[in-house]
This record gives structure tokens, C-alpha cells and sequence, in this order.
């Protein structure tokens, strides 16, 4: 414990003192951030393209670019989010809702102050938990079996099926929709082509990127130019600066999404986006307000903003400890920091004692600089809100087109952007949302494989889905969630939580 | 000019094939002028990822050019080979991988190209481990084959799915002993490692570079190699061939690398051969990655390339065909049974 | 499933005039959905069980799609019984609004520009930047059309959105393919 502090104190020395750590941290930030702001640019492909641009540095300055890079790029997503609706990647979805809304309110630059203490809060949490469980960690992520990845991914669905919009049915259409969509494409068992028409361009399945770039994207192009009227532009009067003051009062649910980050963030395939979901989820679950959220409640806002950034350091714990990346851009990271030499993995504490502590300050660096960047340069991306609509939204679109294509260089990602579009432009006019569908399209994959596998380990039996402990606890959540919205059984359970809660407090009361 | 450039061809692929010659130095070099693709048919992050940027960034000094790695995953690997070989022949376009994978393709009814529609550059070959968790009651081979004789089925294998090379090295296991296994497909090799570690599953026969670090820490038990040669690992000692077991028992490598379809100028071929045979064969990270990751570094191109990979095909293609997931006989694509 | 009082989003919604959700639509919808439902769990029955390739009963392709459609086709349902019952079927149902005249005209616009310049101008052989700057350029001038006429300014506003098309054609081209290295189609 003792060796540990003082590897870590080591660790903070060396890379504050050294001016070029510095400059390569601020570097690191702001290219991340420059990509986030851009939809359609993820974190997993800027971490992949700096990976190739700083292959020749040595490995510390590298793995520290990228780690900087990694946190950027998420907050930087926050921006595009809370600006103009459109989350700048995947796990900035949640931000949208309740950011944009306070920016159409001419408060965006609040919106703007939440979302970057939020991050910082978030990513600090997630790296005092990074520093404390990285090196006990190994045991709690090898309980998860084939059963509990199945309840996990129908829990997530279920749970954002609820989450925004007010009617949950259409939630679960969305929901299930996107796990279908997700099923399109080569299956990863036994490699069998579904859903593709004979087409081999489909073999491929639907990407994420075009996907969501098409559902939030050009769905928000469409809508916009659709309007005869050319609105009112988004003004920004107020402040940017973070909003500590609200961070105290707040605090319940920046703990409580910074917990569910890193926790969502330790289990394998699950990414930053779930962190996200599940910190709204749970925070619109215990608010006071929840008539907000989806309307600027800045608990929402605080929440995704504090639960994607803290998943950061928790999908770190798992692929340090193990070896094992709990998203597609720690799975880059964990590749580029192999490439220099070091392995993650239950051997890093032996054969590179230092290399976990130093990733700890490399993310508190990452922290620091998102956080400078917040203060002082972010407001002269932000000339891009006095642009006119019928201006700036082509040159969106076209930024679409390309951001769909660049991940893959594939132009059927293209079409698959410009289908997703129509669909999700008709869909959200009739109430439809799309957050569900893009989650579904997440966990599609996981979902069908950790079915089928369940099954195959137990020659089809599936008692062992209802009986190993953490699956009774998700299975128990889901069907619970699923239910409370049959008027019936709601009726009943708040009869019975009321019978319960009253004579709660009327003690608590009488105490006070 | 053109006659001689097919003169140079000739000569350049006998003269590669002589493995001491060193190649002749009427070629002009290849200075490319802008950035290279090198798309992985994979995606990021994987054991055919990770090779193949450490490959890419000890080439990019020698070309003095940026390679950009590109991953476009789908159909077992075929999606982003097929942009490949549809991409203009103009040598910037380059895909990488396993050489068996690209070898069955035309057997799988998936895209129509051979291995030697392709320059094959490889790095380092692959080998199957056979392993058991720590904790695990089979402390032999024998005891575990045993094992699976008096519980036919039950005794579960698990894989990175139908076409990895784990299922292949396992079915080469049970067709040589006769043995039943249940296959459990994961989502890669690592998963499919970490579920013998978890105890969800009782044996891998994935690659040695996706085992090595548990066994390595102690919390998995390697067995035997799937094949005829002994491997050692850094860090932890000597693991025995499979022949040692059952005797006449082999398996072939497999060999990841870097292809170029056939049909681009004649001076980058012989471009990068000259850089294979000068700088590869002595590069110190490629050798430093093998040696640490359980791998065999094996820098290999031409004619010599084309013939260490072919075994590996073979056996892949006819495994293939034998399971029914084959669109055509292996025979009839040039690849006759092992 | 739901009555009046659960969900005063969408009664309250409906009764205001024009709007674009009312249970009439939800039914169509409803109706959409069970016919979609149905054909992934069609498709996923059909589907190939891979039985010569020893593939068990529990572990095939289909497996998953198959419950899918039936989730869809249950939820579907639902959703067809509550509209149902708040009243779609009555003859004085409130018809959903579809888009206005001026808004439609626009979509189709702003649809047929999108697709175009996805589909044909993209990948064709033209440069991307030159592409984009058609695009763009076009977009602008045509969206800004009645103003710039309203304001006697059409050959400047077409002028400036030349301009902003060949900025945004060159930006968008350099950034991505000087800075990010992608070989843009």
C-alpha cells in the first residue's frame, strides 16, 4: 500500500515537472477535443490515427498523448451536444436532451459550465477509483459469465426504453428495433450472413458510427432545414465558467454517476455511452425534478456529463488489471500502449510496477487540461452558433457524409447514414426516440452471442439465466422496470411503497 | 520497356526464391509520394491489429512514407480484403491478416481470389497452445484426453467462434484422438482465454500470444503445443510439442503478414523485398514482440512466403469443407487435400 | 394498457390542433409494426439452422431475431389495444397533421438535395472537395432564395454561398484528408 503511494507520488513528479509532459498533455486535449466537437469523429478513431502519428515518440509521451486525446474527445462531444443537438460521439447522446434545451433557453453557456466541471468531477472520481482498485481489481469482472452479459444488455435496453420521451412503448419498439438492426450482418459464431439479402456489402452489419451519425446527424439536418422558418439563433450570453456552485448542490448525483460510470466502465463491452445512459437513468430515477429532465434539468445534464466521463478512467481498471478493454476506445488504447511494449494484464503489476501509476497521473493530467481548455478556449469554437441555419447546416451534412466515411472508407456507410437518417426523421415526428434504437444497435451484439453461448455451455437449459446471483438481481430490475408501467401492478406498488414510505416519514418528521 | 519489366518479374521471383542471393539491384526504388493504406480486415484492437501497426511503423522510416491502417471488419475478414484487391493497382492500397484466412476465401464462396493472387510479406507465424486453467484437475494431456473420452461433449473448448484458428487446432486435436469436445464461440481470442482463466469454460487452444500473459501469471496451465515442435516462453520455460503425446501428431504455423495484390508496379514488390530481406529479417522490435508474445518471428516473402503459408490453407480449406461451411471443394480452387 | 390519466403527453398533444401525434396515427403505426414484426420472425424461422454443420437447436442464427419480432409484434400490439381504446377508431378521430404545404415543399428540397449529393455526386469520380462545393453552394442559394429575392439580392446571395461552398469543400476535404489521412471518395 505504502510502495503503492510512493510509485504514485513518483509518477505525479515526473510528469509535472517535466515541461514537455505538459505541452504534450495540452496537445493530447485539445486535438481530442477539436475531434469530439466534430460528429461522426469518435474517440476510438482519434485515439487510432494519434496511435500512428506518435508511434516514434517514446512510450510514456505516446500512451500520454492518447490518454489526453481520450478524455478530449469525450468532452469535447459534450459541445456539439448541448449546441446543436447532435452528440459529438456516441457516449455525449445523453447530454443532448437536457443540454440542448437549456441552450435553446439562451443558456447555454451554463449548459457548457455544467458539462465541463461535471467531466471534471467525473474523470476525477474515476481516477482516485483507477488508483485504489486497479491493482485488487482481477476477481469482480471474471464473475461475469454469458448469463450476466445477457441480463446486462436487455437490462440496458429495457432501462433506456424509459428514459426519455414520455411513453415507454415506443421506447421499447425503438429498443428492440435497434437490437434487430444490430443483428443484420455476419454473426460472429458461426460467420452465417443474416438479414443481408445476398448483398455482401451488408455482411458487414450496420456500423455504429454511420448509424448514429444518421439517427442524431442528418435526421437533425432534415428537421432544422424542413422548417420554413428561419428561427431565432442560439445566443450565448452567460458565463462558461464551471459551475462548482452547482457541484455542491448536486453532489449526490455527481458521486452517484461517477460510481455508475466506474462500475459501468469496469465491465467489458460495455462503453461510455451505457455510463451515460444509466448515471440519467438513475438520476432521473431519485431527482426531486423529474418533469425536467428532457427539458434543461441541469441534474440530467450533470449526471451524463459525470457518468461518461468517469466510465473513462473505470474502462482503464479492467484493461490494466486484465487485459481487457471495456470499450472500443480503451481496446485502441490497450492496443497502442501494447505497441510500445508494455502489456496490460494480471502480469503488469510485476513486470511494470510503475506503468499503472503512471497511467493515474497521466488521466489526472487529462483532467487538468480538459479543464483549462473549458475556461479559456472554448469560447472561440463557439462563433460557430452565429451561423444561419440554412448555412450551417449543409456544411454539417456534409460533414456527416464524411464522418460516416472515415472510420471504415467504406461508401456503403455512407448509404447506411443517409437510410438511418430518413427513418429516424420520420420516426422522432411521431414520437419515436432514438436514444433506445442506438443502444439497441450497441448491445445488438452482445445480447445474441452471450444468449446463444449461455445456452451452448448448459446444452440449452435456461435455468442458470434466473439462478446465478447477479442475474436474479438484473433479471429481477428488468422485469420490475417492464411492469411498473402496467397500470395494474403501478397502482400496486405504490400502494404499497406509500404504506411503507408514510409512516417513514412521518418519523423522520417527527425527529426533525 | 514493358518486356523488361516482365523480364524483372521473372528474375525477381526466381531469384527470391534462392534465399541467399540477394536481390538484384537493377529495381528503382519505390519512393511513394503519398500516404500507403493498409487496410486489416479486422477490427481494432485485435491480435491481427496489433502485429500489423507494429509492422506499419517499422516500415514507414524505410519508405519514408506515412502508412494509414484502416479497419474494415465483416465477412470473416473478406469485406476489407475485397477493397483491397478492388482498390487501383498502384501500390498504395495493402491489406494484412493471417495468410489462411485469405487462402479459404474462394473455398468459402466469399470473394474470388488464391494466396497466389497476392504478395505475401510475413512477420511472424502463430502456434496453437492447449491449455487449462490453473486450478484445473488435468495436470497432463493424457489426463485430459482421458478426461474427454469418459465424458464425450462435456468437457468444453472455448474459441474466437467457427473460424479461428483455436477451433481449427482443437477439431486437428479431435479428428488425430478421436475425442468429443463442446465448442463455445466467443466474441475473440482473448474473451475465449479469459473464460478458461474464469473458470466458464475448461480448455483453450487459442494462439500463444493470446494466452501468454496468464500463463505467464501463473492462471492458466499450458499442456502442450498443437503441433511438433516445442515453444518457450519467456518468463516461465518450455512448453512440449503435442508429438510428444501422439506420436506423428502436426499442425502448421500460421502465418500473419502483410499482402499486396498481384498486378502493381514491379518496383514496389521489389521494393519491399529488398526491404524484407535488408531490415526486417534484423529488426529488433518485430523479434522483441515475438520473442515476448510467444510467437515465432518468421520475415519471410516470394516464392519462399508463399510456400510456409500453403500448408496452413490447405488444412484450413479442407477443415472447412469437411464441416459443410465450404461453398466449393477445395479441389477445384487449386488446393488439394493435406 | 395505458388510461387517459397515465399519459397526458399524448392526450393533451392530440387535442391541440395540428398535432403530428394523435392514437389514429399511433394505430396505422401500430399496424406497421405488427406486419414488421412478423416478418423478422418469419425470416429468422426460415433462416438456416446449419444442422450439417452440427449447429445445436438452441445455439442457431435465428434464435435472437426470432424473439425480436415477437417483442415487436407484442409491443405492437399494445400499442394498437391503447390507441385503440383512446379512440382511434371513432369516427370523430382527430386526423394527424401532416407537414404544411411550405414545410413539404422544403423537405423534399432539402431531401432530394441531401440524397443527391450522398448518392450520385460522392464516390462517382467527381473530387470530394468539388463535391461538397457544389453542394453546399446549391443548399444555400436555394434555401435562401425567397429572402434574397424579397431583399433584391439574388446574384449576391448566390455569389456568397459560392464562396461558403468552396470554403466548406476545401476545409472539410483538408482537414480530413491532410490532417486525419482518410482517401476521400
Amino acid at each position: 500500500m505504502l510502495d503503492g503511494l510512493v510509485s504514485l507520488g513518483h509518477a505525479y513528479l515526473a510528469l509535472l515537472l517535466s515541461p514537455t509532459s505538459l505541452v504534450l498533455g495540452l496537445a493530447g486535449a485539445l486535438t481530442g477535443i477539436l475531434v469530439g466537437c466534430m460528429p461522426g469523429l469518435s474517440a476510438t478513431l482519434c485515439i487510432a490515427l494519434l496511435t500512428t502519428l506518435t508511434v516514434k515518440l517514446p512510450a510514456n509521451e505516446a500512451i500520454l498523448i492518447l490518454v489526453c486525446s481520450y478524455v478530449g474527445t469525450l468532452y469535447g462531444g459534450s459541445r456539439s451536444a448541448i449546441l446543436l443537438n447532435i452528440p459529438g460521439t456516441a457516449a455525449n447522446a445523453a447530454s443532448c436532451a437536457d443540454g440542448h434545451a437549456l441552450a435553446l433557453r439562451g443558456e447555454a453557456g451554463r449548459a457548457i459550465g455544467i458539462a465541463t466541471s461535471g467531466a471534471f468531477c467525473g474523470t476525477f472520481f474515476g481516477v482516485v477509483c483507477l488508483a485504489a482498485f486497479t491493482p485488487t481489481l482481477a476477481k469482480v469482472a471474471l464473475s461475469f459469465g454469458a448469463q450476466e452479459f445477457f441480463w446486462l444488455a436487455l437490462f440496458g435496453v429495457t432501462l433506456s426504453g424509459t428514459l426519455v420521451g414520455n411513453d415507454p412503448l415506443k421506447g421499447w419498439l425503438m429498443g428492440a428495433l435497434g437490437l434487430f438492426v444490430a443483428q443484420i450482418g455476419e454473426e460472429g459464431i458461426y460467420a452465417y450472413d443474416r438479414f443481408t439479402f445476398g448483398l455482401p456489402a451488408f455482411s458487414g452489419g450496420i456500423a455504429l458510427i454511420p448509424a448514429l451519425i444518421g439517427a442524431f446527424g442528418f435526421a437533425e439536418v432534415l428537421t432544422r432545414l424542413a422548417d420554413p422558418v428561419e428561427r431565432k439563433l442560439l445566443e450565448m450570453r452567460d458565463s462558461i465558467r464551471p459551475r462548482f456552485g452547482e457541484v455542491a448542490r448536486y453532489w449526490r448525483t455527481v458521486l452517484r454517476s461517477g460510481a455508475i460510470g466506474v462500475l459501468t466502465g469496469l465491465m467489458p463491452g460495455v462503453g461510455e455511452d451505457s455510463g451515460a445512459w444509466m448515471s440519467y437513468a438513475a438520476a432521473k430515477a431519485t431527482t426531486k425534478e423529474p418533469d425536467l429532465f428532457g427539458k434543461g434539468s441541469i441534474d440530467g445534464l450533470m449526471a451524463a456529463e459525470t457518468g461518461d466521463m468517469s466510465s473513462i478512467p473505470g474502462h482503464m481498471i479492467p484493461m490494466l488489471a486484465l487485459g481487457v478493454p471495456g470499450s472500443a476506445p480503451s481496446a485502441v488504447l490497450m492496443a497502442a500502449i501494447i505497441i510500445h511494449g508494455i502489456q496490460p494484464g494480471p502480469m503488469l503489476m510485476v513486470e511494470h510496477p510503475h506503468f499503472a501509476y503512471d497511467m493515474v497521473a497521466m488521466t489526472t493530467l487529462a483532467t487538468v487540461c480538459i479543464l483549462i481548455f473549458g475556461l479559456y478556449l472554448v469560447r472561440p469554437l463557439l462563433y460557430v452558433l452565429r451561423i444561419k441555419h440554412s448555412v450551417l447546416m449543409p456544411i454539417i451534412f456534409l460533414m456527416s457524409v464524411v464522418g460516416s466515411y472515415a472510420t471504415a472508407w467504406r461508401l456503403f456507410d455512407v448509404y447506411a447514414m443517409l437510410a438511418v437518417g430518413v427513418g429516424a426523421f420520420f420516426l422522432r415526428r411521431k414520437g419515436y426516440q432514438m436514444a433506445p434504437f442506438v443502444l439497441g444497435l450497441v448491445l445488438g451484439n452482445l445480447l445474441d452471442k452471450s444468449l446463444r453461448r449461455g445456452l451452448v455451455l448448459t446444452d440449452g437449459s435456461m435455468v442458470p439465466f434466473f439462478t446465478r446471483p447477479i442475474c436474479i438481481a438484473f433479471a429481477s430490475v428488468t422485469i420490475f422496470t417492464m411492469l411498473l408501467y402496467v397500470p395494474v401492478f403501478n397502482r400496486a406498488v405504490h400502494r404499497v411503497a406509500d404504506a411503507v414510505i408514510s409512516p417513514l416519514k412521518s418519523l423522520v418528521a417527527r425527529r426533525g | 520497356m514493358k518486356q523488361l519489366g516482365a523480364l524483372k518479374l521473372i528474375f525477381g521471383s526466381a531469384l527470391a526464391a534462392a534465399v541467399a542471393v540477394p536481390l538484384p539491384s537493377i529495381a528503382a526504388d519505390w519512393k511513394p509520394n503519398r500516404p500507403i493504406n493498409l487496410i486489416v480486415p479486422w477490427a481494432a484492437g485485435g491480435s491481427t491489429d496489433q502485429i500489423t501497426r507494429l509492422t506499419a511503423a517499422q516500415l514507414e522510416p524505410l519508405l519514408g512514407q506515412t502508412i494509414v491502417i484502416v479497419n474494415q471488419g465483416g465477412a470473416s475478414g473478406a469485406l476489407g480484403t475485397r477493397s483491397a484487391l478492388e482498390a487501383p493497382k498502384d501500390g498504395y492500397t495493402w491489406t494484412a491478416g493471417a495468410a489462411q484466412d485469405l487462402g479459404v476465401y474462394e473455398t468459402l464462396g466469399l470473394l474470388k481470389t488464391r494466396i497466389t493472387d497476392w504478395h505475401v510479406f510475413t512477420n511472424v507465424a502463430n502456434i496453437q497452445v492447449l491449455s487449462v486453467s490453473a486450478n484445473s484437475p488435468y495436470k497432463t494431456v493424457k489426463e485430459l484426453l482421458d478426461a474427454m473420452k469418459a465424458k464425450p461433449g462435456q468437457i468444453s473448448v472455448g474459441t474466437a467462434g467457427v473460424t479461428s484458428t483455436g477451433h481449427n487446432a482443437m477439431e486437428a486435436i479431435a479428428k488425430a484422438t478421436g475425442v468429443k469436445y463442446r465448442h463455445v464461440p466467443y466474441d475473440g481470442g482473448t474473451p475465449a482465454v479469459l473464460s478458461v482463466v474464469a473458470g466458464e469454460t475448461d480448455v483453450s487452444t487459442q494462439s500463444a500470444v493470446e494466452q501468454v500473459d496468464m500463463i505467464r501469471g501463473k492462471r492458466l496451465r499450458p499442456l502442450a503445443v498443437v503441433g511438433d515442435q516445442p515453444l518457450e516462453i519467456e518468463g516461465y520455460g518450455t512448453i512440449p510439442p503435442l508429438s510428444s503425446i501422439i506420436p506423428g501428431f502436426t499442425a502448421p504455423a500460421i502465418y500473419f503478414g502483410i499482402f499486396i495484390p498481384k498486378g502493381v508496379p514491379d518496383e514496389v514488390v521489389q521494393t519491399l523485398e529488398k526491404i524484407w530481406a535488408k531490415n526486417i529479417v534484423k529488426n529488433e522490435a518485430l523479434k522483441k514482440y515475438a520473442v515476448t508474445r510467444g510467437a515465432l518471428f518468421s520475415p519471410l516473402y516470394g516464392e519462399q512466403a508463399q510456400k510456409a503459408v500453403f500448408p496452413a490453407i490447405q488444412v484450413n480449406a479442407w477443415l472447412m469443407f469437411d464441416s459443410n461451411k465450404a461453398k466449393v471443394s477445395p479441389d477445384t480452387v487449386g488446393i488439394p487435400r493435406p | 394498457m395505458q388510461s387517459s390519466n397515465e399519459n397526458p403527453g399524448l392526450n393533451e398533444a392530440a387535442r391541440s390542433a395540428g398535432s403530428l401525434i394523435t392514437p389514429r396515427s399511433d394505430f396505422i403505426a401500430a399496424l406497421g409494426w405488427i406486419a414488421f414484426g412478423i416478418t423478422v420472425a418469419i425470416g429468422s424461422w426460415n433462416m438456416d439452422r446449419l444442422e450439417n454443420q452440427d449447429v445445436p437447436p438452441y445455439a442457431v442464427p435465428g434464435l435472437l431475431p426470432f424473439f425480436l419480432g415477437l417483442a415487436v409484434v407484442f409491443f405492437s400490439t399494445l400499442m394498437l389495444a391503447r390507441a385503440w381504446r383512446q379512440g382511434a377508431l371513432a369516427k370523430d378521430a382527430i386526423q394527424a397533421a401532416g407537414m404544411s404545404m411550405a414545410e413539404r415543399k422544403r423537405f423534399l428540397i432539402v431531401l432530394s438535395l441531401c440524397l443527391t449529393f450522398g448518392i450520385v455526386l460522392v464516390g462517382h469520380g467527381l473530387p470530394f472537395w468539388l463535391a461538397g462545393a457544389i453542394f453546399v453552394s446549391a443548399t444555400i442559394s436555394v434555401l435562401q432564395y425567397p429572402q434574397r429575392r424579397a431583399a433584391n439580392q439574388v446574384v449576391r446571395g448566390i455569389a456568397l454561398s459560392i464562396v461558403i461552398g468552396l470554403c466548406a469543400g476545401f476545409g472539410v476535404t483538408l482537414v480530413f484528408q491532410e490532417f486525419f489521412l482518410v482517401r476521400l471518395p
